[in-house]
């Protein structure tokens, strides 16, 4: 059954790169996947991992990158505020998914088994600082990502000459979706959470934790892209 | 002698060409890497009518010259090998019903395969019997009305996805040949074998234990078999021998782009005689292989005996292939190492065809026996 949805899982992403990238080949020196839109008018790219320099050319079908040059002496950050600010929601976000599952599953039992919240002493005592403390981490991290976009994109125009790269666009658009998605989740925390556990006590409730933890689970998975993207960038394949 | 394509040819190949580059090509070394079969790939050339071209019109199929398949195979195999094998093989097995099979079984077997994509496969090879044939050792015992086979074979192209095999199996000391559908009971297959190159392609163990077959499915009288099963290879080695010449042809034009583009000491690579001596090399090869396949592919149309012209051809095709593919990785240097070109692909590829379909030793073991014969060669 795992293997069913990973490979459903690997579908969709075929079809979203595809969309996205269009045709691709390797940079024969890094692996680094990159796309045939990556080039400029002369059919040249910089390798963004690399820094070798790719003549583009195809035969049969066939994509032959050859390397003539290598661009060396590359601008580099002077603060390395990125990689730094870049671990703030990818460290932080995960727990603050944690921490809310932990309190749904917690909510729900109680739901089902009846129990009065008032007669338990881990509602009373834990779950409003199990709350805080997942709402602070959301917070943090939706913020630290404005902040990871900001220093990214310097380091975009700075490192890579603010090059088109699929990789790179992939990135933005990530990024500014989890910003968007991020900021959701921190509003709808307040329909979803009293002090402490889910009520669901009314549609609205119920609606709303619904569509909380699917804004998550995709924040997450969207997270989970930019940390594998990013370290592709950084280490190569 | 006109060496010339003729128009419907000509669009043949402008046909195949467009397919290679849309569909085979930029899915190559996908493919390569997982080893995943190339359903979608098959789908299209079905859609296409790349698929089943011997299948006569009778039947449903487009009943195509075998030197008209040549050109196309030829074209696919300049994309990717191991696809042009995938979509190419059902013709291995289909042969032996088309040669030996009679109404019923054409109709059963061959007319559904013209309908929607389907696949069949040809059992022959066992683990102690390649080149040697006459070592098969799967019996068929004859039970009632049925035949029951047990055997094992082994490297079989397509067992995986197969709807009915052409299986070769001994009645008492008769090679006979049967066609067995997949979903009869007592057939076992194995793993996909982890081969060399030509990953693309679906080679597995088939394992027949007690697998009841019905007259009816015999193909030809008892003893036929042997018969049946070499007289498919002097319809399917030109075929074979194009799909090289495929190999041969990618390796050229990926060594010229190469060669042209990259400098070195200040020069293009292609100004240097070591380098571009090879690809004139290659080029002369080419032609020689490519007149040879398609002599042995127009005596077969012509229904004159090309067994002869037939090995020549695979056998030479298959070398200059090789050779080819390998000039092609020392043209390319550190590059034609690393797997992000499409170069040391081509080698892995096409060491296959040196081997399957008649090894080149006994291809030359049949151009002797049949000089053997020969009073002068003219």
């Amino acid at each position: 059954m795992l293997s069913d949805i990973m490979k459903l899982v690997d579908k969709f992403v075929d079809i979203f790169k595809k969309r996205l990238y269009g045709r691709t080949f390797r940079c024969p020196v890094c692996h680094l996947e990159l796309s045939y839109h990556d080039t400029d008018e002369n059919d040249c790219l910089v390798c963004p991992v690399c820094s070798v320099v790719i003549e583009l050319y195809e035969t049969y079908g066939h994509s032959i990158p050859v390397v003539n040059d290598v661009e060396l002496n590359r601008i580099q950050p002077k603060s390395r505020l990125h990689p730094v600010a870049t671990h703030l929601p990818i460290g932080l976000f995960p727990f603050a998914l944690l921490g809310a599952g932990f309190l749904l599953i917690v909510s729900l039992v109680f739901k089902i088994t009846g129990t009065a919240v008032s007669n338990s002493a881990f509602f009373t005592t834990y779950s409003p600082i199990i709350e805080n403390v997942t709402f602070l981490m959301l917070l943090i991290a939706v913020v630290s990502s404005a902040l990871t976009f900001l220093t990214g994109f310097i380091d975009w125009r700075g490192r890579y000459g603010a090059r088109t790269y699929r990789v790179i666009t992939l990135k933005i658009i990530l990024s500014a979706l989890f910003l968007g998605i991020g900021l959701c989740i921190v509003l709808l925390h307040f329909l979803v959470f009293t002090g402490g556990i889910i009520a669901f006590d009314s549609a609205v409730n119920v609606l709303s934790t619904v569509i909380y933890f699917i804004l998550m689970a995709a924040a997450m998975f969207m997270l989970a892209t930019l940390g594998h993207v990013g370290g592709y960038l950084v280490f190569g394949k | 002698m006109d060496f010339s394509q003729t128009k419907e040819q000509q669009e043949h190949v402008e046909k195949a060409r467009a397919f290679t580059k849309e569909w085979v090509s930029p899915n190559a070394a996908k493919h390569d890497r997982s080893g995943e079969f190339p359903k979608y790939i098959c789908q299209e050339a079905f859609n296409q009518g790349f698929m089943n071209p011997h299948v006569p019109a009778k039947y449903g199929g487009s009943e195509q010259h075998v030197l008209d398949h040549c050109l196309i195979m030829e074209e696919i195999c300049t994309g990717c090998s191991g696809i042009g094998t995938a979509l190419g093989s059902n013709g291995l097995s289909q042969y032996p019903v088309i040669y030996a099979g009679n109404d019923f079984q054409k109709k059963k077997f061959l007319e559904p395969m013209t309908q929607e994509l389907m696949f069949s496969a040809y059992c022959v090879t066992e683990p102690e019997a390649g080149s040697d044939v006459s070592r098969i050792k799967s019996t068929a015992k004859k039970v009632g009305n049925d035949y029951v086979i047990n055997g094992v074979k082994w490297w079989i192209t397509g067992g995986s996805v197969a709807s009915w095999y052409f299986v070769l199996a001994r009645v008492g000391d008769k090679a006979t040949g049967f066609i067995v559908p997949a979903e009869t009971s007592g057939i076992i297959r194995g793993v996909k074998e982890q081969n060399l190159g030509q990953h693309a392609s679906n080679t597995v163990r088939v394992t027949f234990e007690d697998v009841k077959v019905p007259e009816e499915y015999r193909l030809g009288e008892e003893g036929d078999g042997f018969k049946i099963a070499m007289k498919t290879f002097d319809h399917t080695r030109p075929g074979i021998a194009s799909g090289s010449n495929g190999i041969t042809k990618a390796a050229l034009n990926i060594g010229l782009t190469y060669a042209r583009k990259r400098r070195t000491f200040d020069k293009k690579l292609i100004s240097y005689q070591g380098i571009s001596f090879k690809l004139a090399e290659i080029m002369t090869k080419l032609d020689a292989a490519r007149y040879m396949t398609y002599l042995a592919a127009d005596l077969f149309d012509k229904k004159l005996d090309n067994a002869r012209q037939a090995a020549q051809a695979k056998w030479y095709a298959a070398d200059v292939a090789m050779a080819a593919a390998t000039e092609c990785c020392q043209i390319l240097g550190g590059y034609g190492y690393t797997n992000e070109m499409p170069a040391e692909k081509l080698m892995r590829d096409a060491k296959i065809y040196q081997i399957y379909e008649g090894a080149s030793e006994i291809q030359k073991m049949i151009i002797v026996a049949k000089l053997m014969r020969t009073r002068e060669v003219h």
